[in-house]
Order: C-alpha cells, then structure tokens, then sequence
C-alpha cells in the first residue's frame, strides 16, 4: 500500500515538478508551460515504474522525494535568475 | 509482492491493468468508435441531405453585403464585445455572426443575406441528436465533465503503467509473437492477449500519449501554477478572445472587403472566418482564417487553418500563417502534431481504417487482459482476498460481462434509441444519451442475477441480434436502406450498416462458441467471449 502511495503520489509530484523545470526555462507564455507539461505528461509512468522496480519502498520514497525537491530547486533558481 | 524485478512488474501489470481494464475497455470501444463520428453522426440524422463537395477555389467571392449587414448587426447587438466573429458564406441565403458577451462566451445569430435581419428560429427538420459525438465525449470525459476528465486521465497513467510492466514482464516477446495455440483455454487466452498488445504496441503508446496531452492544462496544472509564482500574474491558458491588449482610445474600423479579398487571393481558398478583436479600440485587429476541405488537406497532417492578420485600422498586413503549417514553437507544434494524431482531423478514410482495427484490437487486449485474470483463478484460487476471495471473483465477473458484452449492447442500443423515440421529445438527445446508459446498467443488473455463462451468452446475442437487425430498424422506421445509401454514393451512412453488421456477426459467433463450451462443464467459461 505504502508502496502504491509512493508512486502514484511521488511519482506524481516528481512528473509536476520537472514540467515546472523545463517551463522555467522557456520564459513566461503558454507555450513555455506546454513544453514543460508534455514532459511531465511522459515522465509520470515511468517513475511510477521505477517505484516498483527499485529495492525497497523506503528507497522508491526517498528517489521521488529528492528528485522532486531538487526539480523545485533547480526551478525556483532558473525562475529568478531569468 | 516479492522476488526479482520481473515478478514485481508482472504483480504491477496484473494488478494496475485489472483495476483499470474496465474502464480503459470502455474508453478505448467508444475511442474506437469515435474514428467515424462523422459518418455515425450523419446515419443518426436520416433528414439531413448530404452536403455535396465544394468546387475547388478559383477566385475571390463577393462577400460584402454579407460584410456589411453583419458588422452593423454587431454595432447594435455587442457594441462592448471583445471580439466579433464573421462567416461570410457567398451564394447561401443566411450566414452567421458571433461575438463573445460580458461573461466571455459566445453568443451567435444567423442573418439574412438579402436583409441583414436575423432569421427567426425555425423548427428544425433534422432530428436532435448528439450523433457521433456522443462516444466522443464518453470516450474523453464519460459524460462528467472535469471529474471525467481526470478519471480519464487516471486511467490513462495506468495504461501506461500496466503497458511497460507488461513489456517488461513479457520474457520472449518477439517469439511469443508468432505463436498463437487456438483452443488451449488459458493459454490461448495469454497468447491472444500478447498478439493484440504486441502488435498494436506503438498504436497504443502514442494514443494513450496523445490523448493525455491534449488535455496537458488539465493534467499538469504545476506548470502554471509555477508560472503564477514567478510572475505574479494569473496565467490563464484557456481564454477565449483576443491575445493582444486593447490601447482604451476609440478608432474606426477599416473596410473589410479589400482584407478579406487578399487573404482569399494568398491564402487561395474561400474565406471560413473575419474576426475582428476589440472592435472600436484604436488597437484592434483583424484575422482572416482560410477553409480547410479534403482538397487542401491533401499531403498534409496538420488541419491548422490559414490566417492573415491586419491592423484594424490602417488595415496593413501584420503577419500571414499559411494553412497546414506548423506552428514556430517547438512545443506548441509537437502538441498540434499529437493532436491531428489522437483526432485524426487530417484522416481519410484508410487512416480512419487502420486506427479503427487497432482500436479494436486495443479494445481485444484489454477484454483477453481481462478474462485471463479469472481464467486463471477459475483452475486455481489465488486467495488473494481472503475469506471473500470468491465474491471478489464473481465481481471481477459480473464485471467482465457488463462491461465487455454490456457496453457493446448500449453503443448499439444507442444507435437503435435513435430511431425508435418520438421526434418531438424535449431534449431529444438527452433521452438518446439516457438510453444508452439505461442499457448498460440494465446489462449490469442481469450479470449480477444469471450464472455467468448464462450472462454471456445472453448478452451477445442481444448484442449480435441488435447489430444484424440495424438495417431493418432503419427500413422500417425511414425507409431508407443500404441499397438506397449505395445508390446515393452515400457510401459513408451505407458503411455505418455494414459495420454494424459484421460487429453482429463477430458478437454472434463469440455467441455460438460460448454456447458450445456449455457442454463441457470443466472448460465452460474458458472461452467465455473474445
């Protein structure tokens, strides 16, 4: 169960906040958010897959979490430096 | 969920593919159908008569009086509007005019084109109907609007999921593929599976894909969302109405004829719409969209429409896109690119073809996907439920029966509501819509009182009997035939019955087979249906 909440919850969060990387860099506009969504789009069933096939359930949270943030990060610090 | 990677991704694929399967089976036959909403849509309207193609484009047309009564209807009806919209139709006897009201929908009224006097609301003879549409909009939203796009989408992200895990739970899949051992209960039932899914593979990828982005806004709200914190400023991605600003000073509006005129000449086809964005404002602009038919479609996958744009007052040219041209952003293009793909606007009838097979054989991989399950557990009880393993396992196949052989029923049930309700019932469409959901939960209501081989077997051939008969409803009811459509050239209302006929005939024989797996008790439900 747990393990089900990591990849349909982390896995989400993880496809949301690399779609907001990559339309960071594109500047304001709709089709700088479209960019960074069709990414996000393809990346969710992939990590959900990566959440079943790694080891443990602890590491499928801890991956998404950390790939998560370090996406936010990284967005944050594109956004305001351009 | 233990074991080496191939055993966690055969769990995932059992287990995410079976919660989802009803619901992906239901969005992929009405997907399915939605391949010929058109000809669908007109079998449904029997009063229509055929629209004949347009002669092919050889000069500018006369629109003005058709310019002129419309621009002033406009002045007097929406004076304050943000946009208003124009489709001048040269040699018809009214056209229509549109314009976006206060609260930013549109609002439209056919003119005369002699008078320039709004034509009077006629009964009209055509019957109200959804037609196609209807499977459309099950198929993208069942019928629920936002909360039935997100279930879409939900179910989409588990295609997906169960997709991947089943490639990578599949050991041999190229081998696998050319094997096939008909009449080996579940083994059989697995090898059907895979040669659906295998051979349709790359087809169910980009659909799912496609599908999923054209409602990115919807399904990735992060992206503005983000955009809102960096600056500040909603950002709204669907708005209709004009992209630039209005400058508040008033200013006249330039004639439209000589606007119009160029962009038939440059654009050569006749012009489909003249939309004028803030009227009256000294910034305002003018955009001349171009027609697509079959013609100017042809060699090309994108329908974008052309368009000119002009400055509303001085009437200079701004910018000129040319029709079927992608669009400069990398993104927007690859999204208009996966839309023609999903929508097929740019399909003739071979392309529509061969995504209805795949479709259908998608729609065949998620049913064997389904029935393997409870084969399975029928030789041998998993007992992954517990003490209530068996109840779970007679849902799991009231389930199937509903949703394989019961939606099959309503899509036809469908198409026969829409000859036997009375023409002038209120809302017509809706009791259409009504009546096949009526059907389906009448499918449901019976899988749960019969034995379950019973169940199948009644409903396929309620199914099959519905199809065959389609034709004949048709004769009695209108009086038109497939021979008639065929003399017509309305090859497309023809092809709808013929359709329908080899579907009844595909049901029927589903039918016969489940019947005679009856006399074998051990093996009865092992060929429940395909």
């Amino acid at each position: 169960m747990n393990r089900i909440a990591a990849a349909i919850l982390g896995g989400y969060l993880f496809a949301s906040t690399a779609a907001a990387l990559l339309s960071a860099f594109n500047g304001p506009g709709s089709d700088a958010m479209l960019g960074g969504a069709l990414l996000g789009l393809a990346l969710y069933a992939p990590a959900v897959i990566w959440a079943f096939a790694t080891h443990t359930t602890r590491r499928a949270w801890t991956g998404l979490l950390a790939a998560s943030f370090t996406c936010a990060v990284l967005a944050v610090m594109v956004g305001a430096s351009s | 969920m233990s074991g080496g990677l191939r055993q966690r991704m055969a769990w995932l694929h059992t287990w995410s593919g079976l919660w989802v399967c009803w619901l992906a089976f239901a969005i992929f036959l009405t997907g399915t159908l939605s391949v010929f909403v058109d000809p669908i849509s007109d079998w449904m309207r029997p009063e229509q008569v055929q629209q004949h193609q347009q002669a092919a484009f050889t000069e500018p047309l006369d629109h003005s009086q058709q310019l002129q009564h419309g621009l002033r209807y406009l002045e007097q009806h929406a004076a304050n509007s943000k946009m208003w919209e124009l489709w001048p139709r040269a040699g018809e006897e009214e056209f229509q005019v549109f314009w976006l009201n206060e609260k930013g929908y549109y609002q439209d009224a056919h003119l005369s084109t002699a008078t320039g006097a709004a034509m009077p609301e006629e009964a009209s003879p055509v019957r109200d109907t959804l037609g196609g549409t209807h499977f459309v909009t099950f198929h993208h939203e069942l019928h629920a609007g936002t909360v039935g796009l997100w279930i879409v989408g939900a179910a989409s992200a588990a295609m997906l999921v169960a997709l991947i895990s089943g490639v990578i739970t599949h050991k041999r899949i190229f081998k696998d593929f050319f094997t096939f051992r008909p009449a080996k209960g579940q083994r059989s039932w697995l090898d059907a599976h895979n040669l659906a899914g295998v051979l349709t593979l790359p087809f169910l990828f980009m659909i799912v894909y496609s599908g999923l982005s054209i409602s990115w806004s919807t399904y990735m709200p992060a992206v503005s969302w983000a955009q809102e914190l960096r600056t500040g400023e909603p950002a709204h991605v669907r708005e209709y109405g004009p992209e630039s600003k209005p400058s508040g000073r008033p200013g006249v509006l330039t004639p439209l004829d000589p606007l119009v005129r160029l962009a038939e000449t440059t654009l050569r086809t006749p012009a489909f719409a003249v939309v004028v964005n803030h009227p009256g404002d000294a910034a305002m602009t003018v955009d001349v969209y171009s027609t697509n038919t079959p013609d100017t479609q042809e060699g090309n996958l994108l329908s974008k429409r052309g368009v000119m744009k002009f400055d509303g007052v001085s009437g200079a040219l701004l910018a000129t896109e040319m029709p079927h041209r992608a669009p400069p952003n990398g993104a927007r293009a690859t999204l208009v690119t996966l839309d023609e793909l999903h929508r097929l606007h740019f399909a003739g009838a071979v392309i529509r073809w061969i995504y209805f097979i795949a479709g259908m054989a998608g729609t065949a991989m998620m049913a064997t996907g389904a029935l393997l399950f409870m084969v399975k557990r029928r030789q041998k009880a998993l007992n992954e439920f517990g003490a209530g393993t068996q109840r779970v396992y007679r849902l799991i196949d009231v389930l199937n029966v509903a949703t394989i052989a019961g939606l099959s029923l309503a899509c036809i049930g469908f198409l026969w509501s829409n000859r036997l309700l009375p023409l002038d019932l209120v809302e017509r469409h809706e009791w259409e819509v009504m009546a096949f959901f009526g059907v389906w939960l009448a499918a449901l209501v019976h899988a749960t009182l019969r034995p379950v081989a019973q169940a199948w077997r009644e409903q396929l051939w309620a199914g099959a009997a519905l199809c065959v008969l389609l034709p004949v409803l048709n004769l009695v009811t209108t009086g038109q035939h497939v021979l008639g459509y065929l003399a017509g050239r309305d090859i497309e209302r023809a092809a709808v019955e013929l359709t329908a006929i080899a579907m009844g005939a595909l049901l029927a024989c589903t039918a016969v087979r489940v019947g005679q797996r009856k006399t074998s008790a051990a093996t009865a439900m092992r060929k429940a249906a395909s």
